[in-house]
């Protein structure tokens, strides 16, 4: 009986394997490809980042990102000119100030504005332990200046903040754009 | 005389002997050394498939330098800004021309060039139809390749848009580049 039993457990473990190996060769799956191939590359930024006449930034490697820090004292300040922002194409671009994150913002209150010393669109505002920005673009013309402004900055208690903002470029009549990380540190 | 004509018969027997041999040998040679096949026929009729998915332009195709050939898309102009991010929302889409849905894997098959420079490329696909979010790609990032995007789903008549969101480091310089090739993986029902 013993003897009779292993060869059909061989048999039927041969059925097993034949019928997946089987199996696995009709279900085998037919694919379309279809590439999506891109080259990618660096360019010379057009915008770039210079430090304001306020004296309080520092700008970072291509002028593309930066850090400002600016002291909170209990009286309220305006430090109107804490980055300059430079358009070197011939195009106009809209540019906005979008927040990324924060902490310890309930320390202080303020508004950041861009302007370019005559007209001025407000971006965002710190207010109440939280920030809102206003995605109000603002238009630099080509070959132009403008500037980053801290208004009414007014320290609520003491410690340090921080606040992690993008600056947004709309790419002339694309819907391309570009980031530039800067960061806010009040004191 | 007789004994003449049989010695001479006994060595015209020997040479056709000795021909036979030498010529049943050549045949064994050449057989032994002749190579043998046997031919299992397997044939196929090739056709057109008409596959539903295509790719299209999107509206920043003219800056992203977007070429279509057949199946294959190419961006040939993409560029970032060192230590900045650069998004170009639109460079191409996937549109399923199709009365039934698709799924669909996206396979980042290789990136090279100047990784070192490079810090992050993510691809985020969207629904144009229903502006909805289908899935981001991480093609590289932290100094490695991403993982694939496997099991997406292309309604029937919707486009997808492929935005690409390219950072390099606050070193690249504009002598550096990378080339991503993902292919879009469809099963053949």
């Amino acid at each position: 009986m013993k003897k009779m039993t292993h060869p059909f457990t061989i048999f039927l473990t041969s059925l097993v394997v034949s019928s997946v190996l089987s199996f696995g060769v009709v279900s085998g799956e037919i694919y379309d490809n279809m590439p999506l191939v891109s080259s990618v590359g660096v360019m010379v930024p057009y915008v770039v980042l210079q430090e304001g006449a306020d004296n309080v930034s520092i700008i970072f490697t291509n002028q593309t990102s930066a850090m400002i820090t600016l002291n909170a004292t209990l009286t309220s300040t305006t430090y109107s000119y804490t980055l300059n922002i430079t358009n070197n194409s011939a195009n106009p671009l809209n540019l906005t100030l979008q927040i990324k994150s924060g902490t310890n913002l309930d320390k202080i209150n303020a508004t950041i504005t861009l302007h370019n010393g005559t007209h001025t669109e407000t971006q965002i505002e710190i207010s109440g332990g939280s920030a809102s920005e206003t995605d109000v673009p603002f238009t630099i013309q080509g070959y132009s200046t403008i500037y980053i402004e801290v208004r009414n900055l007014v320290e609520n208690y003491a410690g340090t903040v921080y606040l992690h903002v993008y600056l947004k470029i709309d790419e002339y009549n694309v819907s391309t754009y570009i980031l530039y990380p800067i960061t806010f540190k009040f004191t | 005389m007789e004994v003449k004509n049989k010695m001479k018969k006994n060595g015209n027997w020997k040479k056709a002997t000795k021909i036979v041999v030498l010529l049943i040998s050549s045949l064994f040679i050449g057989v032994a050394s002749a190579a043998l096949y046997d031919y299992m026929y397997l044939e196929a009729s090739v056709g057109v498939e008409g596959i539903t998915l295509e790719w299209i332009n999107g509206t920043d195709a003219d800056s992203a330098g977007t070429q279509i050939q057949g199946l294959t898309a190419t961006l040939t102009n993409l560029k970032g800004p060192p230590n900045g991010t650069r998004i170009y929302s639109d460079p191409v889409r996937l549109n399923n021309t199709g009365t039934t849905s698709v799924t669909f894997d996206v396979i980042i098959e290789d990136v090279s060039g100047s990784t070192d420079q490079l810090d992050s490329i993510i691809v985020r696909i969207y629904n144009v139809n229903s502006s909805s979010w289908v899935g981001n790609l991480t093609v590289w990032s932290n100094g490695a390749k991403g993982s694939d995007l496997t099991g997406l789903t292309i309604p029937s008549g919707n486009q997808l848009r492929f935005q690409w969101e390219i950072t390099w480091k606050a070193t690249a310089s504009t002598s550096d580049s990378v080339s991503v090739q993902l292919k879009v993986k469809v099963p053949v029902s």
